[in-house]
This record gives C-alpha cells, structure tokens and sequence, in this order.
C-alpha cells in the first residue's frame, strides 16, 4: 500500500518529485544503493523513529497564525509530518492544524533548491566584478573561509572608500524573533547600512489612520467575540490564504453562529467561496467611494448612529468638528456635496466602483439596521495611491453604524486579535535580543510607526532609510525621497548589497526589472540563504544557511494565542551553517569582536525564549504570568545564568508536547472588545487621539501623511485618484486592466516557490474574467503575455466568473526566472509588472498597476510548474 | 462486511488543498500522481451596465475535494483484468496489489471519478486506500481527516456517517451520476449545481488534477 516511508524510499522520492538530482546531504548517510532504491514492498514501516516538533516559522500571515508540525525522523532524516490531530478539538481551543505550506516543510527543507556550499561566481574576481553577468553566470565551488575572506575584504573595502552609505543590507534594520539575522548586527556595529524598510509592506496604508483617528494600534475583536456579531461586513477577505491556521474556520463558525456574512471584493475568492452569504464585486482600490456612496445614503436617510457620533467622534458635521478646524471641512457636508456641489450619491460611487446604486443603497440599510456588525478590511484594501483615504473611510463607516466597543461591534485590519497585536494571549521569550545587546544601525532616524519623525531630526544628513517601493528606481538614480523633506531628496550611492536576513527582495519588492539592474550595477553582492532563490541567484558569492529545523532549540510564537517549541530536527545539510557563525566570522576578519555581533551564545537564546514566555490572565489589565516552570535543574543542563521560576507547565512537558495554547472560554477574561472603557466613560477614559474621541476629522493624520511627500489627503475620507498612472480610473487603451496581486497557498511570499507539491496545488496563473478574456480570444489553460510599462510575464491563463471584468490577479511571490533572449520573466513574479510607487505613510500602492493581457503567439513554451525544473546553481556538482 | 465511506461538507471548503497536499508528502507521490484532489467548479455571467461596469448574474463557485470513493460497485475492480484492484472484505476499502498489477490504466478508464492514478517509474496503478496501514496501526482517521482546517472531511463506517451527517448528495457538478455505489456522503454548497446540469464549469487547470 503505498510506498513505505524509509529512509531509502524517501531519498528516491528526492529525485522524483522534485525533477532534480537527489539529496544527499545527510551527514552519516551513504548514497542509496542502486537495489535498495527498488524497495518496494508493501509491508507498513515498523516506525523506529522519533516523533519531533517542527518549526513552521513560514511568514505566511504577518501573526495571524502559525501550525503545529509533529515530524517523524529516523537516522537523521525526516520523514513524515502529522499536525495537532491528537489533542481535543473545540472552537474555544482548536487544533493547530496545518495548512498544505506547513504539510509540505520536508519538501521544503530537503528541496534541491537547498545551497549546498559556499559558491562564487565563475565571472567574479576582487578586480573585475563582471557585474552584468549576475544571473547568468556558471558557479564554482570554495570553502567557507575563502568566502569569507572574500566577503570581508569587500565590505572593508567599501567601508573605507564609501562609509556605511554605500553598503544596502536588503532587509529590515531591526529584524528579530524568527526573522533574526545577526549578520545585521554586525553590519550596525559597524557603523550601520542602508535599508530598503522605510514604510510599510503588509500593513498598507493602515497603521497611520489607526493610531490617529482611534489612539491606538492593532485593535482587533477576539474569535469567539465574533460570534456575537450580527453581520460581518468585510472589505477583501481572503482569510484562507491570508491568514491560514483557524482564522477562516473560525469565521464560519461565528457564521454558523448567526451572523452572516458580505464579502467586498474584486473575485470571489476561495475562503468566500466557503463563508461569504453574499459576495459584493468591486473594482479593485475603489471601496472608498462605495463606502462613501453608502455614507451618502445613510445621511440621506438619517440612518447614521447620530447619538455615537455626538457623543464619541468629532469631525462627522459641522457641530461636531475639533478646535481649530474650519467646519465647512466636515465629513457629512463632504458627502452632501455643500461646498463642492458635488453630492456623493450611490450613483456617483457606482461610476467609480461598479457596484450598482442600488446596491449600495440596499447594503447600506442593511448595516444600519443591524444592530452588531464587525466591519473588517484586508490589509490591501489600502495598498493603492494615497491608500489612508480608505482606511479613513472604513473607520468612518464603523462610527456611522456607532456601537464600537460594545460586544458584536467591531472596526478591524486584522481582523481577529493576533500575534501581531501588541498584547497576544502568550509570548515566547526573546531568543534574538534577550540580553538588550544588538547593536542598533546609527543611522535609523527617529520614527512615527516606520516613517521618519521630522519633528525628532536634527540633522537632515544624519540618516538613511529607503522606502520599499522606490528603492530600486532610487538606487539606480543616486537619490530617493522628496523635495518636501528637511533638506530635500537624499542622494543615495549603493556600492555593495548583501542579501540576507530572510528577505528575496529582488523578487519581492515592486519593478524587479530596475532591481535586477541595481544588483549588475554593484561593485560586490553577497547573500546568506538556505535556497537559491532569485536574490542569490544574482549574487557573487553565496552563502548556505542552515533552516529552523537545523537551528532549533527555542520556544518561538507569531500568533496571538499559541507558543511553539522548535525541536532541531536534523543536523545542518550539506554545509549550511546559521547566520551566528557568519556574523562571527566575518566580526572577527572586520575587527569586531564577535560577541558584539552574535551578542547571545544559542544556550543563551534557547533559555531567554523559555524564560521569557508568558500567558495573559486578563485582557482588560494585560495581567500576564510567567509559562513555564524552570528549575535550577533546567539551568545548569543549559549552562547559563539564571533564576527558577514556576509557570503552567515545565520544559520538559513543554518539549514533550511541543506547544502552548491559550485555555480560552466565551466571554472569558481573555475577551477582546476594543474601546470598551472609552464607550462605557469616554471623559474618565479618553483616547489617545488629539481630542480624546474617534477623529473622523483628524488634522494631524492628514498633516504628517502629507509631509511625508508621497500622496496628499484630506483630513476626512475623501474619494480621489491618487495617482494619475496607476488604479481604478487611470486605465488607458495601452493598459485597460488593473492588476492586483493576492496571496497563494502555494508559498509564504517568495517562500516555498520550490517544493513541487504545491506548485502542482497552485499553479501560477493570471486570473482574469470570462468577459475580457472572451474580448482577447483566451481560453483557460492558454499561455498570455501580461504587459506594463515595467515589464513583461509569461503565465497561463484562468478564465474565471468569478473575478470582476477589467481586473487580472497573478499573486504575489514567485520566482523570477527571466527569459535572457526577451527580457520575459516566465516565472510570473507580479514585480515585473508593479510600479515603483511609494504612497503616503510610504506604503506600496500596488493594487491597480495597469497592464495589458493578450494571448501570447511568440515561440516561448512553458512546461506545468510542477514539471519546472528548480533553477540549479550551473557549474555546481551534486 | 463494514463499508467505510469519506464525508465531504463542500459548504465549508475553502479550496486550500491542505488534504491533497498532506496526502501526497505523506505517500510521497510523484509530480503527476494524487490520491485526493480538490475541484472547483464555478458559473455565472456578466451583463454590462450604464456605467461602463458590469454585474453578475447568478455567479457561484464551490469546491469538492474528492479522493476514491471506494465504491461499493467499484467499476475499477469490476474491470481490472489481473485482479490487482481488490475490494477489503473487512473495511470495504479499494486497494490495488502492486505485485499483481501490471499497470494497464483499465481502472483508470473505467473509474467515473478518475481516481487510480498510474505511477511511471514504478509501472503500476496508485489509488487512495483511505491510511489503511495508518488505520491498522493507530486506529483514528486518513491523513485528508485529520488535517482538514475547515474540518469539512470526516470518515468513518458508512452508516454511522449518514447517522451523523445524514444522507447528502453524491450527484453533484462536476461529479457523475452515481452508477457505482460512491461511498462518498457529500453536504452540498449551497450554490451546488446537479450532476448533469451542465451550468458551469470545473476550473482547475489540466496540471492540477
């Protein structure tokens, strides 16, 4: 039955699925011989393994989940993963149940993407980097101390002919948790270096308005609070793929539970397809004007909430405006079109978004008369030109209705309260800088969330922070930023990249044409990975870093409700070493002393993690109490300082188990209402906002937002096009469609792109309609040729129903593999095709990059991803 | 003889594939081979409105993940030549022997569902035989079960999963007419379209089935 899972049959299982030579990068384990790789008899494998917990640290969700992998590994070589089947599986406490991303970790992990040794460039040499040969070039193999050797004396190099300035660290400044990277340490102990982090990524335009017109951050109901919503109004839910473990599970409970369900949306996507009662299409980046449209019609009708809005918002009329503001600038007036002359009717939002006038009159009803509703907006709602002005529009919207922080009634980006929340229900300790000694990178400007303070900065000259989006462009332009900074655009002179601390940016940040050029351009590029993916593939020397399951050893969280153990599951492949003995090697060949790179040794950070980790007794107080029970025992098995500390469960049951979750009950005191002690005394608890209520007005957003020089706003929800070549109503006839990009089960981001299971799952296609695909003569399965002004992707084609006529989706994440001959990227990378377009708080405003689809004729072929071989470092021996 | 049978809620499946995925790495097949596969199928049109958009009209979509159905009738030992493809007097569960079979895709063919799959290198049939081995050895469910975020599978003996779950409907787009006696128990979407009716259409792209 089958084929039984041995060690054997598993290296040959290598080389089938993955169209590749086999892995043999097991320390201790010969080459299968020939007659034992035709062993395929059907007696059920006596299991003589171990049972281990897996890291999943995949950053698949920004916190709003991560899984249990329990795997099986006999002489060293992972086998089988099973997921938490064995424990009690309610709603209050579910099963951490994996999605096929976590299924799919020993494909992953043992994938012949794996770098395998520290290579160089054939081309490269300290004289003559050969800099366009990047990408193309054949590899050769060297040891780890000429790499580092070589490494080392070109940063010195660069150092001391340009400074720090001149040395781009593609990653963020402080990356920590699982993300961490101390090779980034060293780069700050050494004076700094620039970063591509200024802004946001996944959070869109959203942290701003927040913090803002609600004084705080993150709010978001708990999933058994949704349970007593009435409606859930949600703008682009694609929780499934968004948000992974329980969360969509979850929400159709709480549907189950009563509350029904309107997804707005451009497709009806797979988790919609599931959960949503009604699906509302909607030209992508257009939800302001419909929501503004419902505004209209509400205040029409007076079916707004006007004893909410008097008594907790300011800005919603000319009453209730703030100190200072004239009040002509209100909200309502805005809507009615007093001044402008422009009424905002359901008619005049269904010209921009499509969603008929009536409609919008008719969902408008619907959520003023419904009494609990939990509006939710997807973080890319705001990822478009001048991306604030919806999610002002979303807040004001939730105050229309009123009841917000009252159970049922909730306002929220995240949507369900999550790792990513400041306050999780449980936390591991710091295993990335529990001793408070990273070094931090100089030239960090002070910030307000990830955009600089102005007010703060001293000295215009004395920092370095470059947007996600422009980053490129910039580099290949010598300056970024904008005329209106203090001191004006910032010149920017990039000599050396390394490409490390988790990030494929030259995959994932927009116009990876221009990124592409920027990496040929340098002097020297060196990256640090466990896979071959795009941004090392145009590196001059790569480095193989070993993975969490070759790491291992510490207690890890990025949800709100669970803490994971992270067993080593295997010994280092071939000869991958983690990023502490990088940074120590090349601290000692750059003069630093090594304990001010790596400032913790792993005993340290395994027992800081334990130590550390935390549970919430009260939501309300954000009471927290100590997991684990530690004993001197525990300590000096580690060998390092410490106090005993008792908890809810020792280390070893911890180990054993593999993970923590919350004990959670309805109506606990875990339950997360937010701005419940406002609505209960808004003069006792005021907000954190400038006027202590909600801000539907709110000057101060619109001023900093506006001085960062990317996009202008109002301070009130207005309906604009924030950019005159990009999104809904700058389509042109060169480009007719708005491109947006969604998430893929396929991968986490770029993460995951090589495993061959789930691009048979997930095929990477250009979704289009039935109706523009029927006007260009494309049949589902037909290869198109997807075109901006920034480039060109070849994919197949899926005509869908489903998805609203003039919008095309290809989702995010893949790899780049670039036809030299045409420039064609046959990878289908989105990245190709998006602008380089920074937008207010310095988000990316991606959704809406115009392009053009056409059935493509040219002689190009492509083979089904899954039969794609994995682009394989040339010149390399297996 | 027990009969066991797979239950499918298709009004909670969000098409993340989790069950094919699980399954495959955990049998270690092949690119081209999958004991268990999640459909979609979609329909609907589009009218052009005034305003130079458009509306849907009727529009739906909805997933099966669909496995074996170790059928009671199973045309693929019905038609299997050598006898490789056997019927578990026990548990009623399709298996194929791979010392007997000489992997002549007759199964294949004759299956409504498509379900064996041919593996190359090994020139013999492969099919879902629902964990058997895992079942013998442990007890609990198949691997799709347990793993399903959606918890939209469920297995057990037929009759105590039509107790549960009650009767469903097999005969649903973009399944066949049930002519084999499924032992699928399938809660249908609530847009599920008749098998025969011919109002949409299966979406996946070829390399994904």
């Amino acid at each position: 039955m089958g084929t039984p899972l041995t060690r054997r049959s598993f290296v040959k299982w290598g080389t089938a699925a993955a169209g590749a030579t086999a892995l043999v990068g097991f320390t201790g384990c010969a080459a299968p011989e020939a007659e034992e790789l035709s062993e395929t008899g059907d007696a059920p494998a006596e299991e003589t393994g171990t049972w281990l917990t897996g890291a999943c640290m995949n950053n698949c969700s920004c916190g709003s989940s991560r899984c249990l992998l329990r795997v099986y590994v006999e002489d060293g070589v992972p086998l089988k993963i099973r997921t938490d089947e064995e424990d009690e599986d309610s709603i209050e406490v579910p099963q951490r149940r994996a999605c096929p991303r976590g299924r799919a970790q020993i494909s992953n992990m043992t994938s012949p993407a794996r770098i395998k040794y520290p290579m160089k460039r054939k081309g490269w040499s300290p004289d003559a980097p050969n800099g366009e040969m990047r990408g193309r070039d054949e590899w050769e193999r060297i040891s780890w101390d000429e790499a580092l050797d070589y490494i080392a004396a070109e940063m010195k190099k660069a150092y001391d002919a340009y400074g720090p300035r001149s040395i781009l660290a593609a990653g963020y400044d402080d990356i920590g948790d699982t993300y961490f990277d101390p090779v980034i340490c060293l780069l700050n102990a050494k004076g700094g270096a620039v970063h591509h982090d200024m802004g946001t990524v996944s959070l869109g335009s959203w942290p701003l308005p927040e913090l803002m017109m609600t004084g705080g951050m993150l709010a978001a109901p708990d999933s058994l609070a949704i349970q007593d919503s009435d409606l859930h109004f949600h703008f682009g839910n694609n929780w499934m793929a968004n948000k992974g473990g329980n969360t969509a599970y979850q929400l159709d409970y709480a549907k189950r539970e009563g509350g029904k369900v309107i997804i707005v949306e451009p497709w009806l996507n797979q988790t919609a397809q599931a959960v949503a009662d009604e699906w509302v299409p909607i030209v992508p980046g257009t939800d302001t004007a419909f929501c503004i449209g419902m505004a209209y019609h509400m205040i029409e009708n007076n079916l707004q909430d006007q004893a909410f809005l008097d008594k907790y918002c300011v800005g919603f009329d000319a009453e209730h405006m703030p100190e200072g503001a004239d009040p002509k600038d209100n909200f309502k007036d805005y809507v009615l079109g007093t001044y402008d002359k422009e009424p905002k009717t359901p008619e005049w939002a269904e010209a921009i978004c499509g969603v008929p006038a009536a409609d919008i009159r008719r969902l408008a009803e619907e959520i003023a008369g419904t009494e609990k509703v939990n509006f939710f907006a997807g973080q890319s709602t705001t990822k478009i030109p001048a991306g604030e002005m919806f999610a002002q529009a979303f807040y004001t919207l939730a105050m229309m209705h009123g009841g917000l922080g009252t159970p049922g009634n909730y306002a929220s980006w995240v949507g369900l309260h999550e790792g990513m929340s400041a306050t999780p229900y449980c936390m591991a300790g710091d295993s990335s800088n529990g001793a408070g000694k990273n070094p931090v990178n100089p030239l960090t400007p002070p910030l307000v969330m990830s955009t600089p303070n102005w007010a703060e900065i001293e000295d215009p000259a004395s920092w370095e922070k470059v947007d996600h989006s422009e980053c490129w462009i910039s580099i290949l332009n010598g300056e970024y930023g904008r005329d209106i900074w203090p001191g004006g655009k910032k010149p920017l002179d990039i000599h050396v990249i390394y490409s490390g601390a988790y990030q494929n940016s030259l995959n994932s940040l927009p116009n990876a044409n221009a990124a592409i050029k920027v990496f040929r351009k340098m002097d020297f590029v060196w990256g640090a990975n466990p896979f071959f993916d795009p941004s090392r593939q145009y590196c001059d020397i790569v480095l193989p870093v070993a993975t969490w399951w070759e790491k291992g050893n510490i207690a890890w969280m990025n949800n709100s409700d669970t803490v994971y153990w992270a067993d080593r599951i295997m010994e280092p492949l071939f000869e991958s070493k983690p990023e502490g003995y990088i940074a120590e090697e090349l601290a000692k060949r750059l003069d630093v002393d090594p304990t001010a790179a790596n400032t913790m040794t792993d005993a340290e950070r395994t027992y800081s993690s334990l130590a550390g980790a935390m549970y919430m007794t009260d939501h309300d107080t954000m009471g927290y109490a100590p997991l684990l029970t530690i004993s001197q025992a525990d300590i000096d098995e580690l060998g390092v300082e410490g106090a005993p500390q008792e908890g809810l469960m020792t280390v070893a049951e911890f180990k054993e188990k593999g993970f923590f979750k919350i004990p959670r009950q309805k109506d606990d005191a875990l339950t997360s209402v937010p701005w419940k002690a406002f609505y209960a005394d808004p003069e006792a608890n005021p907000l954190a906002t400038s006027t202590g209520k909600f801000e539907i007005y709110c000057a101060g957003l619109a001023a900093y937002i506006n001085s960062v020089g990317f996009s202008t706003i109002s301070p009130i929800a207005k309906w604009q096009i924030g950019d005159p070549e990009q999104g809904a109503g700058t389509q042109t006839e060169q480009f007719p469609l708005l491109l947006w990009t969604p998430h893929s089960l396929r991968r986490a981001h770029t993460v995951n792109d090589n495993v061959v299971s789930l691009r048979e799952a997930f095929p990477q296609e250009c979704f289009m309609s039935t109706v523009d695909a029927e006007a260009r003569g494309i049949k589902t399965g037909d290869l198109v040729l997807m075109t901006s002004p920034h480039g060109q992707v070849l994919r197949p084609a899926k005509v869908l129903p489903t998805i609203v006529p003039g919008a095309v989706a290809l989702q995010d994440g893949a790899w780049i593999r670039i036809d030299e001959e045409t420039g064609i990227d046959l990878g289908g990378d989105p990245n190709i095709l998006q602008a380089p377009k920074s937008s207010g708080e310095a988000s990316q405003s991606w959704t809406g990059t115009l392009v053009q689809v056409e059935k493509y004729t040219g002689p190009l072929t492509l083979d089904p991803d899954k039969n794609t071989p994995i682009v394989m470092p040339v010149g390399i021996e297996e | 003889m027990t009969q066991y049978a797979f239950h499918f809620d298709s009004s909670k499946c969000t098409g993340c594939k989790t069950c094919q995925v699980a399954c495959k790495e955990t049998y270690k097949l092949g690119p081209n081979n999958l004991y268990r596969k999640v459909l979609n199928y979609q329909g609907g049109t589009w009218k052009p409105t005034e305003t130079g958009h458009y509306v849907p009209e009727g529009v739906f979509g909805y997933f099966v993940s669909l496995a074996c159905n170790h059928c009671t009738d199973a045309a693929c030992v019905a038609n299997c030549p050598t006898g490789a493809m056997q019927k578990d007097d026990e548990t009623g569960i399709v298996w194929t022997d791979h010392e007997v079979c000489i992997g002549c895709k007759t199964c294949q063919t004759a299956c409504p569902y498509g379900a064996p799959t041919f593996a190359e290198d090994e020139g013999y049939m492969l099919k879902c035989d629902m964990c058997k081995d895992e079942l013998a050895a442990k007890g609990g469910k198949p691997i799709c079960v347990t793993g399903c975020p959606m918890r939209a599978l469920d297995f057990g003996i037929r009759e105590e999963m039509v107790a549960a779950y009650g009767e469903g409907d097999v005969e649903i787009e973009p399944l066949p007419q049930n002519t084999t006696g499924a032992n699928l128990i399938i809660e249908p979407h609530r847009n599920a379209q008749k098998s025969g009716s011919g109002t949409g259409a299966l979406v996946n792209l070829e390399e994904e089935l």
